[in-house]
């Protein structure tokens, strides 16, 4: 985004189109000029770069080009005050001595100077360049980090496309995909919006809660920073009316999409790439994120798989942008964290949530944030209140009760009747593997299961023969090393076999710690 | 029936009812009735008279809120007509008084009769100081502030018209009453958005200088209420106010910048004069500007008459001036103004004199206006954000080294000397002016308006106030993005 005093746009026809710069030797060389003088600049005062980009303008280039494109290169400079003391204090400390001495005449002055710095303890020289050290053009450029001008220039194009949307009344877009991150974003500026399906995917509307009554551009900043997650995905296309004041309040209309411009923008993960360190900044530590850490810390050992920012859900004209997703067996939960909100709201969300068949979600709202004093909506199961944070109690509940209600479902739906076995030894991962249903499921299914000719060990059936055959087996060696070995040669895994041996009746005398020296015995065999 | 529910979203009211209510449309995108924040009262006042259902009315989300009382502060005679008529109006409308006139103590004494959350809009973040200072006295209160990186809501908050504007979607609700300073400032499109975003009832402006130049004041009476007081500064002057003498200095260039000067503006007039293009308004001149845009040589000519004005504006001779008016006023407390900052710093640097520019922090601010008031600093060098509000009642002598043709800056300059105090027996504000260049009109402009034999020695008269209708000058360089 650039100030709106640099927007070039031409208009045509009734239409406005961003004055776009394309990747050509001419524009190449003019960046290039532009990141060297700032390369250049390094070490010196930011006044000295700035005379150099006047020398640029002055060649005859475009000043709004140059400009432009020096503002998003200043994003990626780190400007200091080059001075060891502070420069207020010592102003301060000399304008209180100047109006006393009512200095007036350039030898009176340079004397107030010399009795300050007397006073303070520094050299005159060092005084007079403190003293206005921290003003624009006496600042230092301590940092650059530079980018190739290819991709300023696209990166230009996209922020001129941000700043003509900055007097846009409203926007129409489709996207191939990123609809997440789009939405996400639509929501963080607080726009409004509505959904269309149409043909291959759906049109969505952006503008605000006051458009309704007027021609207003005061969302479009709002909608510019969506701009550039639009462009991320891999097809899109934008339709917007711009008001153009200067020209009494017209309104154009610009359209593009990504094959008119292609290779011109840079897309959102690009820029994001891009970005200086210091643009890219630390994540804060939201609601949403102590939440994930302290459900995977607590509870990650019930095996949900935890997703954060899933696909959105389309329900009707308006789609639901969840924060999580729980998934196990098939299963999917959301949960959406609500900040700001008023009963309508949520009770909206609920409507559209009833809209789509078969999803399970879970709200969260900040009882804090409540915007309204309006009673809060009693009896909804799926609203879950919290202050400061999002409760995980509530939530791990619901996920079980749904995990165990699913689980009888799926089981119930097993019929026992029709499990034939057939080898020697069959698991339950085989079996749930056959039926496409969860372990889970399948042996809540088996509880009770016992088919004849088989025996069951932990989650085995083994045919009477086999046990046979490995009993006499068994009865011959004394280790237990070697007795598990022996189970594990008839396709028993490791940690089933020890149950092959309580099942055979076998106990381990432990005698020491080593499993070397572990033998097995029969108590039955002996008492009988 | 099924009761009527409503509530505020980002600027504007909900309804949810069976019928419609009045100035609301039907909004597909949300599935209920929607209108304009400001007419909150009237919509509640309509329900209430219609009795149709039960109104659950979720609105108003007012912070906590101690009973507002000033401690000591009395009005004056014509402050209490001021409060009491716009009482009487409704507490809605605008108050007319000249600066110095003591706007401050009407509105905290308006908010004490309201006595509900207020908000308070100012447009520097010098005015958000002084009125957060004032309230914080006066009412015994912590007060609020959104601007500057601030942003505290109290029961009582103070605000910059762009944070107001900015945020006016989550602040709207939570105000009984909302005060205007500097109410002129209100009816840009964009500020505009700030009153018909906010729900409260009571509303007042406060100014001096009412009306404007493009009418937009016209606006004002649906925004918040029309002029409810109103008085001159001749109703004043004396006996609440300083009285003053404007005097204009003419100052010759030095004879390199004659040339420069020459050098330049003759570019810029044969292009004009090639190009058959007039400038006799402030339109002509937008569209000149609108010109260089397309035209190379109508920017070349742009920018050689910005260099001649900046030569006019920043003549070493008026550098040379000024340090005799230093030098002959030694006892006086001086405001010096110019049109853009490099002069500022320049002046700073030559006479080691404190600044005040729109990017010298909050802490420096304070500290330079503290020290000046005390008598630490015998002067500050400003550019444009010391024109309006601040108080520094101290100061009786102001310079201008350069400015706009607009004769609501010139009202606002000579405003910050008219304050009466101890030992000030009289203002006086000189212009400086560089002689044979543009900048005699751009003087002549900026009084005009004024009663005749201002131009010397006028005690009493107040420019731009007989007119009513400020100028406002070309756009300078400003616009046209010269650094």
């Amino acid at each position: 985004m650039l100030p709106s005093n640099l927007l070039r746009a031409k208009i045509a026809g009734g239409k406005i189109r961003p004055a776009y710069v394309n990747v050509d030797p001419e524009t190449v060389a003019l960046a290039e000029r532009i990141i060297g003088a700032f390369r250049e600049g390094r070490g010196r005062k930011k006044g000295e770069l700035l005379e150099r980009l006047k020398e640029v303008e002055n060649e005859g280039n475009d000043f709004k080009l140059v400009r432009g494109m020096s503002a998003l290169l200043e994003r990626r400079c780190v400007f200091e005050v080059d001075s060891a003391t502070n420069p207020m204090a010592a102003r301060m400390a000399v304008f209180e001595k100047a109006s006393k001495a009512k200095a007036t005449s350039v030898d009176e002055t340079k004397a107030v100077l010399r009795s300050v710095s007397a006073k303070l303890g520094v050299s005159l020289e060092s005084l007079e360049k403190t003293l206005f050290s921290d003003l624009e053009d006496e600042l230092i450029t301590r940092d650059f980090e530079p980018l190739s001008a290819e991709l300023l220039i696209r990166q230009y194009n996209l922020s001129l496309t941000q700043t003509l949307l900055f007097k846009s009344l409203r926007v129409e877009f489709s996207a191939s995909g990123n609809w997440k991150n789009i939405f996400r974003e639509v929501k963080r500026q607080g726009l409004i919006y509505s959904v269309e399906k149409q043909d291959a995917g759906y049109r969505v509307s952006l503008d605000g809660p006051l458009s309704l009554f007027k021609f207003t551009e005061r969302y479009g900043t709002s909608i510019a920073k969506v701009l550039p997650q639009i462009v991320t995905s891999e097809k899109w296309s934008v339709k917007a009316e711009i008001l153009a004041r200067s020209r009494g309040g017209r309104v154009y209309a610009f359209e593009t999409n990504n094959k008119e411009v292609e290779g011109l923008l840079l897309s959102g993960a690009e820029e994001r790439v891009h970005a200086s360190g210091k643009q890219a900044g630390a994540f804060d530590s939201t609601v949403e994120e102590r939440f994930a850490r302290s459900f995977l810390v607590s509870y990650g050992s019930l095996g949900w798989a935890l997703r954060r920012e899933p696909e959105p859900l389309v329900a009707g004209t308006h789609v639901l942008i969840p924060d999580f997703s729980f998934e196990k067996h098939a299963l999917k939960v959301y949960l959406e964290v609500v900040g700001f909100w008023t009963p309508e709201y949520l009770q909206r969300k609920l409507s559209k949530l009833k809209s789509i068949e078969g999803v399970d979600m879970i709200i969260a709202a900040d009882e804090s944030l409540a915007c309204s004093r309006l009673e809060r909506l009693k009896g909804k199961a799926e609203v879950i209140y919290y202050k400061k944070d999002v409760p995980l109690k509530p939530i791990v509940e619901h996920l079980k009760e749904r995990e165990s209600s699913i689980l009888r479902e799926q089981a119930d739906r097993i019929e026992k009747d029709s499990i034939i076995l057939s080898g020697d030894v069959v698991s339950l991962e085989d079996l749930a593997r056959e039926r496409d249903a969860s372990l889970e499921s399948i042996s809540l299914a088996l509880q009770d299961f016992r088919p004849g000719g088989y025996a069951r060990a932990g989650n085995l059936f083994i045919s009477e023969e086999k046990l046979k055959e490995m009993d006499e087996k068994l009865s011959k060696v004394e280790k237990l090393t070697e007795a598990l070995a022996i189970i594990e040669s008839s396709g028993v895994r490791e940690e089933e076999a020890s149950k092959v041996l309580d099942v055979l009746g076998y106990i381990s005398v432990w005698e020491g710690m080593e499993i070397d020296k572990v033998r097995i015995s029969k108590p039955s065999l002996r008492s009988n | 029936m099924q009761p009527t529910y409503l509530s505020y979203d980002k600027g504007s009211i909900l309804v949810r009812s069976e019928a419609k209510v009045p100035y609301s449309v039907w909004d597909v995108r949300v599935g209920a009735f929607r209108a304009p924040a400001f007419y909150y009262s009237e919509i509640v006042e309509f329900l209430n008279k219609s009795d149709l259902s039960a109104i659950k009315d979720g609105v108003e989300d007012l912070p906590p809120c101690p009973e507002l009382k000033c401690r000591s502060v009395e009005m004056r005679a014509y402050q209490r007509r001021a409060l009491g008529s716009w009482d009487k109006a409704g507490r809605r409308g605008v108050i007319v008084l000249p600066t110095g006139a003591g706007k401050t103590v009407i509105g905290m004494k308006a908010i004490e009769l309201v006595n509900q959350p207020a908000i308070v809009i100012v447009p520097t973040l010098d005015l958000l100081e002084q009125w957060r200072r004032r309230v914080q006295e006066e009412l015994g209160i912590e007060v609020g502030a959104y601007g500057g990186g601030e942003n505290v809501i109290k029961a009582v908050t103070v605000c910059t018209y762009d944070s107001a504007y900015l945020r006016a979607g989550e602040l709207g609700n939570r105000f009984g009453l909302l005060i205007f300073d500097e109410v002129h400032h209100l009816p840009a499109e964009s500020f505009r958005q700030i009153a018909e975003m906010f729900t409260a009832p009571c509303r007042m402006g406060l100014t001096a200088t009412y009306e404007r130049d493009d009418m937009l004041h016209l606006e004002l009476p649906r925004l918040i209420g029309g002029v409810v007081y109103r008085l001159k500064p001749e109703d004043l002057a004396g006996r609440y106010l300083s009285d003053y003498t404007i005097e204009r200095v003419n100052v010759e260039l030095t004879s390199e910048e004659k040339e420069e000067y020459r050098k330049n503006y003759s570019v810029f007039a044969n292009y004009l004069e090639k190009n058959r293009i007039w400038l006799r308004s402030p339109l002509d001149f937008q569209r000149f500007i609108m010109r260089t845009s397309r035209d190379p040589q109508a920017r070349q000519a742009l920018l050689a008459r910005n260099r001649a004005i900046s030569i006019a504006f920043n003549s070493q001779a008026k550098v040379d001036r000024l340090e005799e008016i230093l030098r002959s006023h030694p006892e006086d407390r001086i405001l010096i103004f110019t049109q853009h900052n490099d002069l500022v710093y320049r002046i700073s640097r030559r006479f080691l004199l404190p600044f005040i520019t729109h990017t010298t922090n909050k802490d420096e601010r304070y500290e330079v206006l503290k020290g000046f008031r005390e008598g630490k600093f015998r002067a500050i060098v400003t550019s444009k954000v010391l024109d309006e509000g601040i108080d520094v009642p101290e100061a009786s002598l102001g310079v201008i080294v350069s400015g706009t043709g607009s004769s609501r800056e010139f009202v606002q300059r000579l405003g910050r000397l008219l304050r009466k105090s101890e030992g000030k027996e009289r203002a006086r504000l000189i212009e400086l002016v560089s002689s044979e260049t543009s900048e005699t009109r751009t003087s002549s402009r900026r009084r005009r308006g004024g009663k005749s034999g201002t131009q010397k020695q006028a005690t009493g008269a107040f420019p731009g106030e007989e007119s009513g209708a400020p100028e406002e000058d070309y756009p300078t360089d400003d616009q046209v993005g010269q650094r």
